[in-house]
C-alpha cells in the first residue's frame, strides 16, 4: 500500500483556488522531488498535508497508510508519522530551542504510552544528532530559531527530522539559505534517514540537492497541480530549460 | 478630607499612638503625613497618575491593624509562594515586622551589613533615618506615600558600606497573614543604602500566609526609600505573589549616584491589586538604572506599574522593559514617563511595554512618555500588545504539541524572554520557576 496518497486535492484559500486536483502516491521507502515555479502552491500542499488551518479543501483526500488525514488535528498527525520542515520556520522568543525538543519528543513519547525522557538520555541523543548536522551546542541553548541564520534554521529543521524519526518528511525548501558544505552535511543528515518504510517529498528550486538526494520520482508543480512526472533527469532538463513549457504563457 | 478614606486614616492614627516616636522631626513629620493625605484623600482617576487604576473601593473597606499573625503553617504556606533562591540569607516579616526567631541569624552579623528595625534605627539615629527617607517626593504627589509615611514605624533599614568581600545576597519575605473576615492594613517601609562603592542582592517575596486563593482581605501599603551612593550597585529582585484577596501598593524612591547602578526586576502573579509606583533619579553621570519585569493577571486581577524616570545627570543610562500577560478579565497597567533634563546630555532611556491577551475580556492600558530638555539624547519608547502567535502554535503543533501545552510554552517563553535581562544564573531560575509553578497552577 502506498504510504501518502494524494487524491484530487483541490483547495483555496480567501476563496482563491491554489490547489486544482493535486495527484500522488508515495510508496514506503521512495523520495520524491517537487521543483515548480514561485507561488504555484508547492507550500500550501505542505501547509495542508501537515494540517495547517485557514485553507478550505473543496474536493480530494489525502490519505496516509489508507487512513484519511484531513479530520486529524495537526499534532496528530505528526504524531501519526508527518513532519514538515518549514520553509520559513517559525522564530519562538524565550523558548529555548532544547525545552521545546524535548516537549516534542516527550509529545511522541506520551501517545506511545511511554515515560518522559530522562534528562541524560535526552542530552545525549540531542547532543549526539546535532553534532551530526553541525547544529552547534549554544543554538540549542537559544530561543528556537531566535537569531539562527538562514542556513542554521534549515539545519535545525533537519536536527528536528532527525529526532522525530517521521514515517513521512516534507522538506521544503530545505535547501535554500544553505551554504555548499551545509548543503552536503543537510543532504546527507536526510540521506541517513533514508529507509524502506519512510518516505520523502523533498520540494526544492535546485537540480544541486538532488544530486546529493537522489530521488526516485520527480514531478512539476505548476498551477496548482502535478503536470508531469519523471526520474531523475527530469530535474536535470528543467535546470536547463526552466518551466516555460508548463506555465501556458512563458515568461 | 472625604469622608470615604475614614477608616485608613483611624487605623493609621491608632498606629501612631500605639507607636510614639521620641524624635520631633520624625513626630513632624508623620504628622506632615497624615494631613496631605487627609486633604486629598484616596486618588480619583483623575490624578494622572490614577488613571487607569482605581483605589476607591478601599473606601468601602474597614480596616483593622495587622495582628502578629506567623504561626508555623502560615509561614510554609507563604515560603512555598515565595522565590526559592538557596543561598540567600533570610529575613521574614510578617504583617511588616520583623521577626528574628524565623529569620536567618547570619543576616543580622554580616560584615559591612548593617540590618535593624525601623524602630531600632530611629531610636539609633533619628537625623539619619530622616536623610534616608526620599525627600523628593513630595507627600502630597502620592497620597499613599504619605499615608505610610503618617504611619512610620514598622520596616527594616539595610545599610551596606564596602567590604573586601561581596556581602550575601538577602531574601525578604514579606508576609502577609490576614485573618479571615477582617481586612488588614500594613505599612511598612523600608530603607536601603549603599554607600560608596558597594553592593548588595537584594531579594523580596511579597506573599501571603494563606496560600493563592483564600484569605482574608488586605492592603499592603509598602514604601522602600533606596539611595545608591557613587559606583554602588543593588540588584534588586522583587516577586508579587500574594494571596488573591490581596491588594498591594509600592512606591519605591530610588536616588542613584554617579556611576551607580540600579538593577531591578520586578514579578507580579499573585493579588488582587498590585501597583508599583517606580521614582527614580539618575543624579550623577554614569548613573543607571534597569526597571524590568513580568507580570500575569488574570480573572479578578489588576498589576499597574507606573514610573517615573528622572535623567538629572549627563551619560546615564535607563532601561524599562515590561511585558505582561493577561487572561479572563485581567487588567495590566503601564504608565512610563522619562524624564531628560536640560544637564543630561548622552542620555540613554529605553521603554519597552508588551502585552499579551488571552482573552476578549482582558484589558491593557499603557501610557509610555518621553519629556526631554537636552538635545544630544538617545531616547525609545514602545508599546505592544498582541495575542499567542498563530504561527508559533501550528509549529508547535506539527512537532506534536497539544494545543494547550504549545500555548503554555508559548506563554512561559513570552515571560521567560524578559526575565533574560537577569543576569545572575541564579536569580533567573528562582524567577523562571515561579513563572512555571504559575502556569502549572492555572492549567
Ligand atoms: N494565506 C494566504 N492568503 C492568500 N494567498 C495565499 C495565502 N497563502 C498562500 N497564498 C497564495 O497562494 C499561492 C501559492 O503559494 P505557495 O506559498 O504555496 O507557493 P510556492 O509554490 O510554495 O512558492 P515558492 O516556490 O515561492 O515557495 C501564492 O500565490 C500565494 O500568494
Ligand atoms: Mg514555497
Amino acid at each position: 500500500m502506498a504510504l501518502i496518497e494524494i487524491r484530487n486535492l483541490h483547495a483555496s484559500v480567501d476563496g482563491k483556488d491554489i490547489l486544482k486536483g493535486v495527484d500522488l502516491v508515495i510508496e514506503p521507502g521512495k523520495v520524491h522531488a517537487l521543483m515548480g515555479p514561485n507561488g504555484t502552491g508547492k507550500s500550501t500542499l505542505s501547509n495542508i498535508i501537515a494540517g495547517r488551518d485557514g485553507y478550505t479543501i473543496t474536493d480530494g483526500d489525502i490519505l496516509l497508510n489508507g487512513q484519511s488525514l484531513l479530520e486529524m488535528e495537526p499534532q496528530d498527525r505528526a504524531l501519526a508519522g508527518i513532519f514538515l520542515s518549514f520553509q520559513y520556520p517559525v522564530e519562538i522568543p524565550g523558548v529555548a530551542t532544547s525545552t521545546f525538543l524535548k516537549a516534542a519528543i516527550n509529545a511522541r513519547r506520551r501517545a506511545a504510552g511511554e515515560g518522559e525522557i530522562d534528562a541524560m538520555e535526552f542530552l545525549k541523543l540531542v547532543k549526539a544528532k546535532a553534532k551530526e548536522l553541525g547544529v552547534r551546542d549554544d543554538m540549542l541553548k537559544r530561543p528556537v530559531n531566535v537569531g539562527f541564520s538562514g542556513g542554521e534554521k534549515k539545519r535545525a529543521e533537519v536536527l528536528q527530522m532527525a529526532l522525530m524519526t517521521p514515517r513521512f518528511a516534507i522538506l521544503d525548501e530545505t535547501d535554500s539559505g544553505l551554504d555548499i558544505d551545509a548543503l552536503k552535511v543537510v543532504a546527507d543528515g536526510v540521506n541517513a534517514l533514508r529507509s524502506p518504510d519512510r518516505s520523502f517529498l523533498v520540494i526544492t528550486h535546485y537540480q544541486r540537492l538532488l544530486s546529493y538526494i537522489v530521488p526516485d520520482v520527480v514531478h512539476v508543480f505548476a498551477g496548482g497541480r502535478i503536470v508531469r512526472t519523471g526520474g531523475p533527469e527530469l530535474a536535470e532538463e528543467l535546470e536547463a530549460k526552466g518551466y516555460a513549457d508548463y506555465t501556458g504563457a512563458a515568461a | 478630607m472625604t469622608a470615604s478614606a475614614l477608616s485608613l486614616v483611624t487605623v493609621t492614627e491608632a498606629a501612631q499612638a500605639a507607636a510614639p516616636l521620641t524624635d520631633a522631626a520624625l513626630t513632624a513629620l508623620r504628622a506632615e503625613g497624615l494631613t496631605a493625605f487627609a486633604a486629598h484623600g484616596l486618588p480619583t482617576r483623575t490624578h494622572e497618575r490614577w488613571k487607569y487604576t482605581r483605589v476607591s473601593p478601599l473606601a468601602e473597606v474597614s480596616f483593622v491593624a495587622a495582628p502578629t499573625g506567623g504561626d508555623a503553617t502560615a509561614i510554609q504556606t507563604a515560603e512555598e509562594q515565595a522565590l526559592n533562591v538557596p543561598g540567600a540569607l533570610r529575613l521574614v516579616l510578617v504583617n511588616g515586622r520583623l521577626r528574628p526567631d524565623l529569620s536567618d541569624a547570619a543576616a543580622l552579623t554580616q560584615a559591612g551589613v548593617s540590618i535593624q528595625t525601623l524602630s531600632d534605627a530611629i531610636a539609633t539615629d533619628a537625623a539619619a533615618v530622616k536623610a534616608g527617607l526620599g525627600q523628593a517626593l513630595a507627600l502630597a504627589d502620592n497620597p499613599f506615600v504619605a499615608l505610610n509615611t503618617a504611619a512610620l514605624s514598622d520596616g527594616l533599614v539595610i545599610r551596606v558600606s564596602a567590604t573586601p568581600q561581596a556581602a550575601t545576597p538577602l531574601h525578604l519575605l514579606w508576609i502577609t497573614d490576614a485573618a479571615a473576615g477582617a481586612a488588614v492594613l500594613v505599612q511598612p517601609r523600608l530603607l536601603v543604602e549603599i554607600g560608596r562603592g558597594a553592593a548588595l542582592t537584594l531579594i523580596e517575596s511579597q506573599v501571603g500566609a494563606t496560600g493563592g486563593d483564600t484569605g482574608g482581605d488586605s492592603l499592603t501599603n509598602r514604601v522602600s526609600d533606596i539611595t545608591l551612593g557613587d559606583d554602588a550597585r543593588l540588584t534588586h529582585i522583587s516577586l508579587h505573589n500574594d494571596s488573591r484577596q490581596a491588594r498591594l501598593l509600592t512606591a519605591l524612591q530610588a536616588r542613584i549616584q554617579r556611576g551607580a547602578v540600579y538593577d531591578g526586576f520586578a514579578l507580579t502573579l499573585g493579588g488582587a491589586l498590585v501597583r508599583a509606583d517606580l521614582r527614580v533619579e539618575l543624579l550623577g553621570p554614569g548613573a543607571e538604572a534597569r526597571l524590568n519585569g513580568a507580570y500575569a493577571a488574570g480573572t479578578g486581577q489588576h498589576v499597574d506599574t507606573t514610573s517615573f524616570i528622572d535623567h538629572a545627570a549627563p551619560h546615564c543610562t535607563s532601561a524599562q522593559t515590561l511585558k505582561g500577560v493577561l487572561d479572563g478579565t485581567g487588567r495590566g497597567v503601564f504608565q512610563g514617563r522619562v524624564n531628560v533634563q536640560r544637564i543630561a546630555q548622552k542620555t540613554d532611556g529605553h521603554q519597552l511595554h508588551k502585552a499579551l491577551l488571552l482573552s476578549r475580556g482582558a484589558e491593557v492600558d499603557t501610557k509610555p512618555e518621553l519629556t526631554i530638555f537636552a538635545d544630544d539624547v538617545k531616547c525609545s519608547h514602545g508599546a505592544a500588545t498582541g495575542e499567542l502567535d498563530e504561527d508559533a502554535l501550528f509549529y508547535l503543533q506539527a512537532r506534536g504539541l497539544d494545543p494547550d501545552t504549545a500555548r503554555s510554552l508559548l506563554i512561559e517563553g513570552f515571560l521567560d524572554d524578559v526575565v533574560e535581562l537577569v543576569s545572575d544564573d541564579a536569580l533567573r531560575d528562582a524567577l523562571t520557576a515561579k513563572i512555571h509553578q504559575w502556569l502549572e497552577s492555572r492549567s
